[in-house]
């Protein structure tokens, strides 16, 4: 069956809202899909910060030597494939407050569809500058957002009105664990962990 | 009779929970707020000193013109910051500062150490029009300050006295004489003045930290 | 069901509580877009003073604050204590008073600030006179409030008057200490602490006026709107308890997470992290609670859209109260402190949980006020998505602009100099400073269509007058453990 992933970003909706008859196991989205998706974003970063650098704004790009760059690109990776899986598992936990199913195929194959414009638009990384990356981001953000809420309740088999509590909690979710993100990189990088900061 | 019994019995009676709430609010606070005022006093450092009455005028436009909104005037005892605004804050500094002005952003650059880096020209043509000599700045010009007297109101004398009220150790002659030291001034003058004063405390031994 | 002899609500104070509160929040978020774009292109101030950045940013935190938020909390309080009471007002002039009196109280702060009368502490830049007039008003506040929980016919006090409750006691107690100050002149005076001690009685002051005004008033708001919309009762009776008081005990001492690595004394500055840290629980506490009570009922969420934005603004209270605690850490706001990740946070909690649930709770209140039914849900659903992608857009800038300012200005080269000039730094900021433009129109816009929504519910409309109900013994004093 064409790949869950890219059905979301580039096939009508109803194509999207087919997807839970055709449901299939967590293990197997994993070794089909999972495993190299989650590579797009990180190839990118690798390539465009080779040979561009990153330009944050200030007056020359932030090069690396190509084993930190590597390292950098790895721990991407483990976050988002780490990321997706969590989410899902989480969402599963989920599942008895709202009603909805307690398949983890079902739950993997939500996040891995609302997820998919922000993997599709980490093209924007070919190019690390700050501007285009969030010119990108943003639009992909809330496609994502939209992507999540409209077909939830289809995919998770429960009412729209479940589906959308269930869908703010993961909107929650994200947004904490993001937020957490931030923090322990920031104590990391105090901690020595990362380039030299003096504190 | 368990703990839900017991709260039920401030569950209906208004005054209870009146009582209750002031009571739980207000431990932190006391906690927090009593040792500053009983116990630690903090004494000025031997270079600290009351503002003069052109610094006092010039930090009141500071305040007026929210300053404070974008600049903190608090070097925080971390090594990069040192490195780059030279000597952590002294609580010692501030004793004479109604009220603090610390900061809690830095869109611009921490100003406690600013005195003298710059000359009194460069102060002027900045806040008249930052863009003349920081091209990339995006503060906003203050070209009224130069068309105002400093003392239009003729109150210095009374901030003066009011101060000396709360403890600043001003002298009886000095408030007298503050209008003649400011006649003539600028608001510009006065906030350049009040600049220039904030400097680093070379009397602190810099290796005890902050406090 | 039986209705008392005695009269109906005073509802009319509440419409036009509710009417002033939506007119703050345009004015205030539109002084915000301004001085969002003030720090893009520092020239459109035009060299007036009335609309330089130092000025206009003050009165757009009064305007939102004061404005916008207080307006809004006593017109929900007075609403929702009569309903839980089942009285009428104690005195509904005085009410009235409050009401009308608080709105000309803004109106003068907010001139008075733009002439630049300005106290130079946050959140509390309004000068002596006008500080006077605040105690007052809520000084009557008060008495209007305790004096309906005194008249009650319903013998237990319901949990959203506690919230409300401690808004007003906190909220006196912090507003008159902090505002202790010499006038010299009517426009002028002189805070009676100085140096770090007033920095610790600001903050005292500074984060309780987020905890309680921001935090416990819209709790209040919160704990009586929710059940009603969702028709439930809260799901667990002894959670609100527990989390209410550890939340009115804890919030107080995280005051100095705002001094972290300043010139006060360390074990200040310890507390204040650790309280912080403990204050997560009952701020999670009070969600999880929240979100069962809304679980247990969706198909309310079909015909409501108040119940949309509850939801949403659940989530983001989730985040704003895990992303306090953890920037009360030291280690993390070692990079944090003094940037924009501080003002991220700030509108994480003001967008996306004050705003939206003032919101959700207009558009409960305002059909139900005037006995109709809202104009258009497809306003209220774009409404719904501009409020989200405006919150987010926002916070994205910031973290962006604040992560980047904090560890670049911490940033040492090999040799141990430093890596970066800060005005390089701060000329890096620009495209985050954009983005937050767009942001506060997007949100901004996503008010002006709910506005035109509700002007044209109301429109030649008056508000409805509602026989008070004798309580039920039943339903009225249920509790789900």
């Amino acid at each position: 069956m064409p790949l869950v992933s890219i059905n979301a970003v580039i096939r009508r909706p109803s194509v999207l809202l087919r997807l839970p008859e055709e449901t299939r196991s967590f293990a197997a989205i994993i070794k089909k899909e999972i495993w190299w998706f989650s590579l797009i974003p990180p190839s990118f970063l690798f390539i465009g910060t080779y040979f561009f650098g990153w330009r944050i704004g200030a007056e020359e790009p932030i090069h690396f030597e190509w084993p930190v760059l590597l390292s950098i690109c790895v721990f991407y990776y483990v976050l988002l494939f780490g990321g997706l899986l969590i989410l899902s598992l989480l969402s599963r936990w989920m599942a008895p407050t709202y009603a909805t199913t307690r398949d983890l195929g079902s739950h993997l194959t939500v996040i891995v569809t609302s997820a998919a414009p922000l993997f599709l638009g980490s093209v924007a990384h070919l190019y690390p500058h700050i501007i285009v990356n969030s010119l990108v981001f943003i639009p992909m953000l809330l496609w994502s957002l939209w992507v999540l809420y409209s077909t939830l309740p289809e995919l998770l088999k429960t009412d729209p009105q479940r589906g959308m509590l269930h869908a703010s909690s993961l909107v929650g979710i994200v947004m904490v664990a993001g937020v957490s993100l931030i923090g322990m990189s920031v104590v990391l990088w105090t901690l020595g962990i990362g380039p030299t900061i003096g504190v | 009779m368990n703990a839900i019994d017991i709260h039920r019995k401030l569950e209906e009676n208004a005054g209870l929970l009146i009582f209750g709430i002031l009571f739980v609010s207000a431990i932190g606070g006391l906690v927090q707020i009593l040792p500053s005022i009983f116990q630690e006093t903090v004494e000025p450092t031997a270079d600290t000193r009351p503002y003069t009455a052109a610094e006092l005028l010039g930090r009141d436009i500071y305040i007026r013109e929210g300053c404070s909104t974008c600049h903190s005037q608090q070097v925080r005892p971390l090594l990069a910051e040192v490195i780059r605004y030279e000597a952590p804050a002294h609580a010692g500094e501030s004793v004479y500062d109604r009220p603090f002005l610390w900061g809690s952003k830095r869109t611009g650059p921490d100003l406690s150490r600013v005195g003298e880096k710059y000359t009194d020209e460069w102060q002027r043509i900045h806040l008249i029009d930052p863009r003349a000599v920081v091209p990339k700045s995006i503060m906003p010009a203050y070209p009224w300050l130069e068309r105002r007297k400093a003392n239009a109101r003729n109150d210095v004398h009374l901030r003066m006295k009011a101060l000396q009220r709360l403890g600043h150790p001003y002298s009886d002659e000095e408030i007298a004489r503050a209008a003649d030291d400011v006649a003539g001034m600028t608001e510009l003058d006065a906030i350049v003045a009040y600049l220039q004063s904030l400097k680093i405390d070379t009397s602190v031994d810099q290796s005890e930290g902050g406090h | 069901m039986k209705i008392l002899s005695s009269g109906t609500y005073s509802d009319r104070l509440v419409s036009y509580s509710v009417i002033f509160s939506l007119i703050w929040s345009i004015l205030g978020m539109a002084a915000g877009v301004y001085v969002a774009l003030e720090l893009v292109i520092p020239t459109i101030d035009f060299g007036q003073e009335w609309l330089s950045y130092g000025r206009l940013r003050t009165l757009h935190t009064n305007a939102v604050i004061f404005g916008f938020g207080v307006t809004a909390l006593m017109g929900t309080a007075f609403y929702s204590v009569q309903r839980t009471c089942h009285v009428e007002l104690f005195s509904p002039r005085l009410a009235w008073f409050c009401i009308i009196a608080w709105q000309f109280t803004v109106l003068l702060g907010g001139l008075s600030l733009l002439a630049g009368w300005n106290a130079g502490k946050e959140y509390a830049e309004l000068e002596w006179p006008i500080d006077i007039l605040i105690a007052v008003i809520w000084v009557c506040f008060g008495i209007v409030f305790f004096g309906t929980i005194a008249k009650r016919k319903v013998k237990p006090i319901y949990v959203s008057n506690w919230f409300y409750g401690a808004l007003i006691i906190v909220i006196a107690m912090l507003h008159i200490v902090n505002s202790l100050a010499i006038p010299v002149t009517i426009s002028k005076s002189y805070s009676l602490f100085a140096g770090a001690q007033d920095a610790v009685v600001q903050w005292w002051y500074g984060h309780n006026a987020v905890g309680f005004l921001l935090t416990g008033g819209f709790l209040g708001m919160l704990y009586y709107f929710l059940p009603k919309q969702a028709d439930r009762p809260i799901w667990s009776y002894r959670l609100s308890i527990i989390a209410f008081w550890a939340f009115t005990y804890s919030y107080i001492w995280a005051g100095p997470h705002h001094l972290h690595y300043n010139a006060i004394p360390d074990w200040v500055q310890t507390l204040g992290m650790v309280m912080s840290i403990i204050l997560l629980a009952p701020s999670w506490a009070t969600m999880v609670n929240a979100v069962m009570t809304v679980s247990g009922a969706p198909q309310k969420l079909k015909t409501d859209h108040s119940l949309k934005f509850i939801v949403l603004a659940l989530a983001f209270y989730g985040l704003a109260t895990f992303e306090g605690p953890m920037m009360a850490i030291k280690s993390v706001n070692a990079v944090s402190h003094f940037t924009d990740w501080t003002i991220g946070h700030v509108h994480s909690g003001a967008l996306g949980w004050n705003a939206l649930i003032t919101f959700g709770t207009f558009y409960f209140l305002v059909p139900r006020l005037f006995n109709t039914q809202l104009y258009s849900k497809r306003l209220a659903d774009i409404h719904f998505w501009l409020a989200i992608s405006g919150t987010m857009l926002y916070i994205l800038a910031m973290w962006g602009a604040g992560i980047s300012q904090g560890l670049l200005w911490l940033s040492l080269g090999d040799l141990g100099e430093l890596s970066y000039g800060f005005r390089e730094i701060m000329a890096s900021m620009q495209p985050y400073y954009i983005l937050r433009v767009i942001a506060g129109l997007v949100f901004l816009s996503g008010a002006v269509v709910m506005i035109y929504n509700f002007f044209r519910t109301i429109a030649g409309r008056k508000t409805a007058t509602v026989q008070i109900p004798a309580p039920s013994t039943a339903s009225e004093q249920q509790v789900t453990v």
